[in-house]
């Protein structure tokens, strides 16, 4: 691979060579804490987008199961003495792809989330495939199992999924996955 | 810009009764815009540049920006819910098969593949889809229900 290890992103990936990222199935993350308690603006705005009229989240406390895998994502900037290096732990899997992509996602819900609840994340990297070739390009498929839990420990949700990490191999390409 | 407020039937509260071949009601969403990725990248904190910058996404592969695929996802998940009831979801599960771009106009879809019994309830496999105007499938996904027991 000649392109610099760069994260172009800006998304925290790291890189490395396939083997050592191969060598990554199995581990666990350290639990994480979401930067933020899930609040009633991030729930209108995500309705707001869906167009979700359920009133358990514009008049009640409830927050939609699809921004729970949000919640791993920490703020583009902070303050140097605030900063974390903890984004999500499937893009610390050291591999050579510049580029990412989910190509699927399965959520199982314990209980429904709600606003206030301060979610601790747990990740594992279940597997690194081999690497495989796709119509996008060149790489291999991650999957990751993330655990879900409120402040008090009671499990909210698990989540697996499939990132595709890859470097492209024909700029032509055509631009469908084949997860 | 706000989009004109639409009348959405309320979200079942209590399993309802569903059977094999029974059909979620079809629905659009669109045309997509580079707005509608815009607000999905501040409400979920995703901020990866393929799906912002033009430039970023082509040297990444790919002919322009495109949604993210828990946007789709989320439209979808929203209208599974307004079918079954949100408490009655067990699980779900999407694959994305394939990109959705500026300018499309997205379906949904859903069906009852099966029902049965297990641990005391009653469940509905459901097979569920998102297409593109061009008939292009962008995900497939099946979920599980808990549903109504018939009489």
């Amino acid at each position: 691979m000649s392109t610099a290890p760069t994260d172009v992103t800006g998304l925290g990936m790291a890189f490395g060579t396939l083997e050592e990222g191969l060598a990554w199935a199995g581990r666990t993350s350290e639990p994480k804490q979401a930067w933020f308690p899930i609040d009633r603006s991030m729930v209108l705005y995500y309705c707001s987008l869906v167009e979700d009229a359920n009133p358990r989240y514009w008049e009640g406390d409830e927050c939609p199961p699809g921004l729970l895998m949000t919640l791993g994502f920490n703020p583009q900037w902070t303050p140097e003495h605030l900063h974390r290096d903890d984004s999500l732990f499937a893009l610390n899997v050291p591999l050579p792809g510049h580029h990412i992509i989910n190509a699927s996602t399965t959520t199982e819900l314990e209980r429904r989330p709600r606003v206030g609840d301060h979610v601790s994340i747990i990740e594992e990297i279940v597997s690194v495939s081999p690497e495989k070739t796709t119509r996008i390009g060149t790489g291999v498929f991650i999957t990751s199992l993330t655990t879900y839990s409120d402040q008090h420990g009671e499990v909210i949700a698990r989540n697996t999924n499939v990132l595709f990490r890859y470097e492209i191999t024909d700029t032509s390409a055509e631009t469908e996955e084949e997860a | 810009m706000s989009s004109t407020p639409t009348a959405t039937p309320p979200t079942p509260t209590s399993p309802v009764t569903l059977a094999v071949g029974d059909e979620m009601p079809v629905s659009e969403f669109g045309p997509l815009t580079r707005s509608h990725i815009v607000r999905y990248a501040g409400a979920s904190g995703d901020f990866n540049p393929i799906h912002h910058d033009e430039e970023f996404a082509r040297s990444a592969g790919m002919p322009g920006v495109f949604g993210m695929g828990l946007l789709h996802g989320g439209l979808l998940g929203q209208r599974l819910a307004a079918w079954v009831g949100l408490a009655a979801i067990r699980a779900y599960r999407i694959r994305f098969t394939g990109q959705v771009w500026p300018g499309d106009v997205l379906c949904f879809s859903g069906t009852v593949t099966g029902v049965r019994e297990q641990d005391g309830e009653q469940l509905a496999d459901l097979a569920l889809e998102v297409t593109r105007q061009t008939g292009d499938p962008a995900i497939r996904a099946t979920a599980v229900a808990k549903v109504a027991q018939c009489a």
